[in-house]
């Protein structure tokens, strides 16, 4: 293997592992990079491979790394980190060629694996990018001394190019088969809402900025940022800090689904190895497969291990407006007095305002007053209350600092004690408004609880205890609190704002039309809509072209790239006397007649006298190189040789 | 390699003998190299993952992959298609010595980049590389037998680029023939060294130290024996030239050893003919039925050497017992150059 082949290995490889990035943690792929690249660092096709004690030793040392991250061998990261290490180690093992198409198979394989965790837009660019460089470095095995890397990355460019049409074809048309054994691995690092619900418990996620899921709204109207509550889960059990679910006896309960509607908005969730989905008040589902809970709220029918939409309508008819009995005891329940965690002052203070107001609207407003009249302060590193005793005591008497979590804790706790049913729910509030893509984009940081009160003859009503305290968490658009204590560079220039939504958007048409691509459906459909063929009207065409408009640079990026593969190469000198002289004689080779430059230029002229002037255009400037090249002239030889073929051919057709 | 019977004639049938072919689709065979099989594999194995996760993005690269395969497939085929190979010569040498025959390669101008390899079985290939030029020679060695004409066999082309998972290749049996003289002996029937280009200068140099005449310098003459006083007088290159060519004639003959058997008498008139012409003297041929007057130089040396190659030689002799040249030989010119 020449240096030119094991610098491109080294090139793929370290793509390769790059593509694992964000998958693997950062140390774990470092390390590969490092091991791999000790051997790609010799760059000679002579090494000695390390004994087997220090391979074996590498190894282990490998496995410890993984397992020291807290990743279990049989979760789907534990298996990837394995093939990871076994594919950054093989190649200290490289001697043969034999080695390194196995270390170019276990890439490529890698590559593979590395889509079970993002498919994003950027990792498949990425994989691609790492893929064509496998190639290349199949190319460059196989060009022995005299190619260059460039002429192999071209070919294999080439090569990705022609197969890429039929792969689409493929794609679009090859069904999918359902899974031929399960696999029963677990992921680990999933972040995301759980199911209960401490005070302190969303903290975590409001740092994050991983997606959480994106809306799009059709015949519908978005709502503003202030309405924009995704419900999640319905948390009606309370032992005094956490909050969780109710008996799961009482938890499915069928609801009718709604058939006709006005307008409808699509989640296309994240995955997030759990099964609930968020929506908005009211909804009801229109397509996708996903159950109703008790309480308006829906859970997929298949774990989320990935990428799912789900369509919903806004329906108010089927609102609930008695409260069993069985429900109003869960939600007014409240730990004894002899529990650890029974918040005396909160619910002497809730019973005292029982006391106080008959209507319990009077009440309610007399509670939220409360958390703006006092110097509450909104804060996502409060003093530790989680395990402290009372709690929410200190909490709302004491410290007042806190976010969601406390206020809604600590006010459903206060109604409860004055005995109005009510919950505390938890899903995400807001989500940026991206209006390239026009659709709601909720990250992590999005992450929310709120609280439901019961009001007789009225239903559930929403009440947000952190809106009365920081008002600026709840109507903005953007998450300014989070983005104030860690502002991200972007956010000072609007340009970068810019782009920022433009690539955010192009993401979500990538996620919601490539990657949650449905064969069957889309066929079903494309034949559909070929039978019932119209030819659009200019109006169509043109609300057509401006759907496209967040495609416009695409094209761009296309004509660039097949220009670089389809460019003409300049010929060398003795190719260009080459042609010329096969154009003579067709049938001799250039070793049986070796001319010199002038005899060629000799028999050109008797043979073509019309072309004189060309003959003459081209071969004193290539003469002049030839015999005098420190005297070369500044023009290309590469027009005046093109326009003088091009002659010669058509004056042998005419004649 | 040998191959069944059937195949042979099959073979023969459809790849007809000639001096010069153009690769085309009747001729080239494609099927996956051992990678290629690697390769399949790989595919299958993303497939599950593909199914078994039901991921769009690894059923994207598994249909990526196996378009890719096929593309594979037509571009080594075309890296093969329109290659044209014609045998330049297939130069003479003493019998058991490897002799070089060259071939050269030649692809259109619209033919694509390629790497050729030849070579007469699979494992032991010389490459040609066509990636920017459209023409390249390569030589094949072949190892002789016997004295006589040999006929080197079938020839195989093959080549993998661009990617090497697939083998495209063709075997094309030339009807070319070269001349291995016979092994030459000198009188104590000790095996003479075949006389490569420094032991004939020493010797040319030692033994010929008179000076004789000038004459035009031509390409292959020593440096040392420029007579570079003419140079700068004259500005035309002479060489001086050595040797005592008035010296009275020799004659060899079949007689001169008799009591050997025919093939070392023929070895034993091949050692003394490299002897005489190195020594540049003039000397005549005597065989049975066969003689050749007094010369000297290059030209009546191979008449010589031709004339005892042939003498009452079975033409298709050396047929059989033919075989490949061993690998020991590739890339280098064999040190047995006549």
């Amino acid at each position: 293997m020449t240096q030119r082949t094991l610098l491109m290995m080294a090139v793929a490889q370290s793509l390769t592992l790059l593509c694992l990035y964000g998958i693997l943690s950062a140390s774990l792929v470092s390390t590969l990079l490092i091991a791999s690249l000790w051997r790609w660092s010799r760059f000679q096709s002579q090494w000695q491979r390390p004994s087997l004690l220090l391979r074996l030793l590498l190894a282990i040392a490998g496995g410890a790394v993984i397992a020291l991250q807290g990743t279990s061998f049989t979760t789907l990261e534990g298996m990837s980190g394995v093939l990871a290490l076994a594919f950054a180690l093989k190649s200290l093992e490289l001697v043969s060629r034999r080695d390194a198409w196995v270390v170019g198979f276990c890439g490529l394989f890698v590559l593979s694996v590395s889509f079970l965790f993002s498919q994003s837009f950027l990792q498949v660019l990425l994989v691609t990018l790492a893929f064509m460089s496998w190639l290349a470095a199949f190319v460059s095995f196989e060009q022995g001394q005299s190619g260059s890397a460039l002429q192999a990355y071209r070919t294999s460019a080439k090569l990705l190019g022609m197969s890429l049409p039929i792969m689409l074809l493929c794609y679009l048309f090859f069904p999918r088969l359902p899974p031929l054994w399960s696999m029963p691995m677990q992921r680990t690092g999933v972040t995301g809402i759980s199911d209960t619900l401490s005070p302190g418990s969303i903290a975590s996620l409001a740092q994050s900025s991983k997606l959480a899921f994106r809306a799009q709204f059709t015949g519908m109207p978005v709502p503003p940022p202030q309405q924009r509550y995704w419900r999640g889960l319905v948390l009606s059990r309370f032992d005094g800090t956490t909050w969780a679910q109710g008996p799961a006896a009482f938890r499915r309960l069928a609801i009718p689904l709604a058939t006709v509607s006005q307008g409808s908005y699509e989640i296309l969730m994240s995955p997030t190895e759990q099964s609930w989905l968020f929506v908005l008040e009211h909804s009801r589902l229109s397509r996708g497969d996903a159950l109703p809970v008790a309480d308006e709220t829906w859970t997929s029918r298949e774990r989320l291990d990935d990428l799912a939409s789900f369509s919903f309508v806004q329906d108010e008819r089927y609102q609930q407006t008695t409260l069993p009995d069985w429900q109003r005891q869960l939600d007014t329940y409240l730990p004894g007095n002899n529990a650890a965690n029974s918040n005396p002052r909160l619910v002497a203070f809730g019973r005292q305002l029982a006391e106080r107001y008959d209507s319990s609207q009077a009440l309610i407003n007399a509670v939220m007053q409360s958390y703006r009249q006092q110097p509450f302060y909104y804060t996502l590193t409060p003093p530790a209350y989680d395990n402290a005793p009372n709690g929410l005591d200190r909490f709302y008497f004491d410290e007042r600092q806190g976010f969601c979590g406390h206020y809604a804790s600590s006010l459903a706790v206060i109604l409860r004690a004055a005995g109005l049913p009510s919950r505390v729910i938890s899903g995400y509030q807001g989500g940026e408004w991206n209006a390239q893509g026009q659709f709601i984009e909720v990250r992590q940081s999005s992450a929310h609880a709120w609280v439901e009160v019961w009001i007789e003859y009225q239903g559930w009503r929403r009440l947000d205890p952190t809106a009365m305290v920081a008002p600026e968490r709840i109507n903005q658009d953007r998450n300014t609190l989070t983005d104030t204590e860690n502002p991200p560079f972007a956010s000072h220039l609007p340009f970068f704002l810019e782009l920022q939504q433009q690539w955010s958007s192009w993401e979500f048409l990538w996620q919601q039309k490539v990657v949650n691509y449905e064969q069957a459906s889309a066929t079903q459909g494309l034949l559909q809509r070929l039978k019932q063929f119209t030819l659009p009207s200019t109006d169509q065409l043109a609300r057509a072209l401006l759907d496209l408009k967040p495609w416009l640079p695409l094209p761009l990026v296309l004509l660039l790239a097949l220009g670089w593969l389809w460019q003409r190469r300049p010929r060398s000198e003795a190719t260009m006397l080459n042609l010329l002289r096969e154009r003579l004689s067709p049938t001799q080779t250039a070793i049986d007649n070796a001319q010199t430059p002038e005899q060629l230029r000799q028999q050109l002229l008797a043979a073509y006298p019309q072309l004189r002037a060309d003959i003459q255009d081209f071969f004193s400037p290539l003469q002049q190189r030839l015999y005098q090249p420190e005297a070369a002239i500044s023009s290309s030889l590469q027009p005046r040789f093109r326009r003088l073929y091009a002659r010669l051919r058509r004056a042998k057709k005419s004649r | 390699m040998q191959l069944p019977g059937f195949l042979q004639r099959s073979l023969a049938a459809r790849l007809a003998a000639s001096g010069e072919v153009t690769l085309s689709h009747k001729r080239i065979f494609l099927l996956p190299s051992k990678a290629g099989w690697g390769f399949i594999v790989l595919l299958l194995l993303v497939f599950l993952l593909a199914v078994n996760f039901q991921n769009s993005m690894a059923y994207a690269l598994c249909f990526w992959l196996a378009c890719l395969f096929v593309a594979i497939i037509l571009r080594t085929f075309s890296s093969l298609r329109g290659v044209q190979v014609r045998v330049v010569a297939c130069q003479p040498c003493f019998a058991g010595d490897v002799a070089e025959c060259q071939l050269h390669l030649r692809r259109s101008h619209s033919g694509r980049a390629t790497r050729v390899e030849t070579g007469w079985n699979q494992t032991d290939m010389t490459a040609a590389e066509l990636l920017d030029e459209s023409e390249s020679q390569v030589s094949v060695y072949w190892q002789t037998r016997k004295r006589g004409h040999y006929h080197p066999g079938r020839l195989r082309l093959q080549s993998r680029y661009p990617s090497g998972l697939i083998t495209a290749w063709t075997w094309i049996d030339f009807d070319w023939q070269g001349i291995a003289y016979p092994k030459p002996f000198s009188r104590g029937a000790q095996p003479l060294q075949a006389s490569s280009g420094k032991s004939t200068s020493a010797s040319a140099h030692t033994a010929d130290t008179e000076f004789s005449h000038l004459r035009p310098y031509q390409p292959g003459d020593s440096l040392k024996r420029i007579h570079w006083p003419a140079y700068a007088r004259e500005g035309e290159l002479m060489s001086r030239h050595f040797g005592t060519p008035s010296q009275e004639p020799d004659w060899l003959s079949w007689e001169q050893f008799s009591g050997h058997e025919a093939e070392t008498r023929l070895s034993l008139l091949c050692a003394e003919v490299l002897r005489l012409s190195t020594e540049n003297r003039i000397f005549g041929l005597r065989l049975p039925g066969k003689v050749i007057d007094k010369a000297q130089g290059e030209g009546h040396r191979q008449h010589c050497l031709e004339a005892l190659a042939l003498f009452e030689a079975d033409t298709s002799s050396d047929e059989p017992s033919a075989a490949p040249a061993s690998s020991v030989w590739h890339g280098n010119t064999p040190a047995g150059g006549v």
